[in-house]
């Protein structure tokens, strides 16, 4: 399921309830927006981690927002979500969507090998997952989720469009 | 007459009923056997006899006579599951030629017998995984939920993500030695029980039910010829449901049992 919505920056930020300097809006490319625990501290899911690295790396004007007192969140289900992406400057989005389609296909694999060790498991189900991002010059919020097939393939099209 | 012609005779007067003669003709074609073991210790002579003995228990679970039970029938159709698979470990050879015959008597004997539930004074044991899934437990597993305070770079020790100054890339190599992610202080959230666990091993393979709650589920007959006789509790929801057994292999055969593969 993919939801589209087209609204300004603040008006999202508002009703996610989340605060951004203007000077971190300004100042970055990208921001990365952990979820929070109990509203409060923020957290990314262990599994993302690498690809957050990645990112960091490709684009250098990235800051993850707010990033004091992050935890690690490893909830051993078979439910993924990243933060949400504030993509700031067009260039950052398809090597944002690129590296979390990288990611979804390791989660993919990852269940195609459990899947083949053990065929017979009915525990086994394609994991969940969610996407969100928000591309600051188009106005528009995306909110992608579904099981990680499904999501990769809306990613995939989304990834060939402007 | 050879030992091949003696069995071959045994198998035809078995099929033709004539039992009392098949089991001369076993009889003899083992003693045969067992004579050429003993002279001659070998795998091939002891993977003859064992699996000549298989035969020859598997055909006489198939009737009683007068003073038997169906417990006699039932511990010969263990002994003859237990031979065979003495003599499938016997090589990798042995295992692949009697893997069809160990599958098909086991399959044989949980749907004629049933299989033995393990009880103590207090307890029923469930470990069967078809009996688990039809009470339900087959669709869940278990999940863990934490937080860890750090994601430790372990080229330079820094946080991977909040510290600026960490540039390494996990999965890359620096200096030969690979950057990984070190999680640490870590804190336990939750164990759920959940029909999706992220490791689908994390599965329910034993149930321990209180007696009392088992029994009640029972018809009351049941359990009073189960108790004046002293019979084992015994399962039947393969046969019942007319469910194909073949998730149970030898080995599983006798772990859920909670009887010995061993002879």
């Amino acid at each position: 399921m993919i939801v589209t919505q087209v609204c300004e920056l603040k008006d999202l930020l508002e009703k996610e309830k989340i605060e951004i300097p203007q000077e971190v809006l300004k100042k970055n490319d990208l921001v990365i927006v952990p979820s929070k625990r109990n509203t409060e501290r923020p957290y990314v899911d262990v599994s993302i981690v690498p690809t957050l690295k990645e990112m960091k790396r490709d684009i250098p004007k990235t800051e993850i927002y707010p990033a004091e007192n992050l935890e690690y969140k490893d909830f051993r289900s078979a439910d993924f979500q990243t933060p949400l992406f504030i993509i700031l400057e067009d260039y950052v989005r398809p090597i944002v969507l690129a590296l979390i389609a990288r990611w979804i296909g390791n989660i993919i694999s990852e269940h195609l090998a459990r899947k083949k060790a053990d065929p017979e498991n009915k525990l086994l189900k394609e994991p969940a997952v969610r996407v969100r991002f928000y591309q600051d010059k188009a106005k528009k919020y995306f909110e992608i989720e579904g099981n990680a097939t499904a999501v990769q393939e809306i990613e995939k099209d989304l990834l060939k469009q402007d | 007459m050879s030992v091949f012609e003696i069995l071959s005779r045994a198998r035809l007067l078995a099929r033709k009923g004539e039992v009392l003669e098949a089991e001369k003709k076993y009889l003899q074609a083992i003693g045969l056997l067992e004579k050429e073991a003993n002279e001659r210790p070998s795998r091939e002579t002891k993977a003859e006899l064992w699996s000549t003995k298989a035969e020859y228990l598997n055909f006489r679970a198939s009737f009683c006579t007068e003073n038997e039970t169906i417990d006699d029938a039932r511990n010969r159709m263990m002994e003859s599951i237990r031979l065979l698979l003495r003599t499938s470990k016997l090589s990798t050879e042995y295992e692949k030629h009697f893997a069809p015959a160990l599958k098909s008597i086991v399959a044989n004997a949980i749907l004629v017998f049933g299989c033995i539930l393990p009880e103590d004074d207090t307890h029923v044991y469930v470990e069967c995984p078809i009996k688990l899934k039809n009470m339900g437990a087959g669709s869940f597993g278990f999940s863990i939920g934490a937080f860890s305070e750090k994601a430790g770079c372990t080229i330079c020790g820094r946080d991977i993500l909040t510290d600026p100054s960490c540039t390494h890339i996990v999965g890359q190599s620096y200096d030969g030695k690979m950057c990984e992610i070190a999680f640490s202080g870590f804190q336990l959230d939750h164990v759920s029980l959940t029909d999706h666990p992220l490791d689908p091993r994390c599965k329910i393979t034993k149930l321990t039910i209180p007696k009392k709650e088992f029994y009640e589920g029972l018809p009351r007959e049941q359990i009073e010829l189960k108790e004046r006789s002293k019979l084992p509790l015994v399962c039947h929801l393969c046969k019942e449901e007319g469910i194909e057994p073949s998730e149970i292999n030898a080995e599983t055969y006798f772990r859920i049992q909670h009887i010995s593969s061993e002879q």
